[in-house]
């Protein structure tokens, strides 16, 4: 079973991700919720972890910060990251992917945007 | 209220009813006329490539409808913070997706933090740009404020 990491400041925003992560396949993940990058790095010194969704845009620890910390970290390099946001900045898109993200995805996301992401990394099968 | 800047209520409807759609699952109709008894606001602050405000404005029930429609069904009645918090997502992801219609491809935009509040006596003023909409009967409306960004928007629309 997958564990899945969905990072916003925003509770509906998580909820929100979280169905659109079911509904896409993972049904059968174990979600864990933190509401700042700062949390989720907490989280994931927990155990491992197959994915991380988050927010670009938060207070205390944005995403880009937790990308950074995420790939600088031998031991959570190879951590896959999506990142959600609802601002329009292709220079930042593309530094984030330069920097290890392994997507950058505009609010709000859809089964349609996750479900070849998830197919990709093998964390559901078939149609979803 | 301003009628001549259908480029931009275009893009106000498309934003806000694909939004809606996707997220809450709710279909969402343009309303001809004005109704009163609105209540609940959510503001999001444009600071680039041209200033202004975007406002969602709603009626609690419709708010508390949308609120049920973006979280898990077994979470219950959802309180006042979580409705904030919905018409916070929703704005932010509006305006995001308004930005992306009236901004060029090469060009960056870029939005503040959402802000909630209730209140029955706030006025929008007269030049601004409203897309009105109906949901199950309830009044739903997108407002444009700021000369800049309605200016901005129409100059897109009409690729002046």
């Amino acid at each position: 079973m997958s564990r899945i990491v969905v990072v916003d400041d925003s509770a509906i925003a998580r909820k929100f991700v979280k169905r659109c992560l079911e509904m896409s396949g993972c049904e059968d993940a174990t979600f864990i919720e933190a509401e700042n990058g700062e949390k989720a790095l907490e989280v994931l010194k927990d155990g491992p972890v197959d994915l991380v969704v988050t927010d670009l845009n938060m207070p205390v620890m944005d995403g880009a910060k937790l990308l950074m910390k995420i790939k600088t970290n031998p031991s959570l390099t190879d951590l896959v990251v999506i990142l959600v946001t609802s601002a329009e900045n292709p220079e930042l898109k593309k530094e984030l992917l330069e920097h290890g993200a392994y997507e950058v995805l505009s609010k709000p996301v859809s089964p349609a945007d996750l479900f070849p992401i998830l197919e990709k990394l093998s964390l559901v099968e078939g149609e979803a | 209220m301003s009628s001549m800047n259908t480029g931009l209520q275009d893009a106000m409807f498309e934003a806000a009813s694909e939004t809606l759609e996707n997220m809450a699952f709710m279909e969402v109709v343009a309303q001809k006329e004005r109704r009163e008894e609105i209540k609940y606001f959510s503001a999001l602050e444009v600071k680039a490539p041209a200033a202004g405000t975007l406002t969602l404005v709603t009626t609690p029930r419709l708010a508390r409808e949308i609120t049920e429609g973006l979280v898990d069904p077994e979470d219950g009645e959802p309180s006042e913070e979580m409705i904030f918090d919905a018409l916070s997502e929703l704005i932010n992801t509006i305006g995001g997706r308004l930005m992306r219609i009236l901004t060029p491809e090469d060009e960056t935009f870029s939005l503040g933090l959402p802000k909630c509040f209730s209140s029955s006596t706030h006025e929008f003023g007269e030049s601004d740009e409203f897309a009105r909409f109906e949901i199950d009967g309830q009044n739903f409306l997108v407002v444009v404020s700021g000369d800049a960004l309605i200016q901005y928007g129409a100059a897109v629309n009409t690729g002046d």
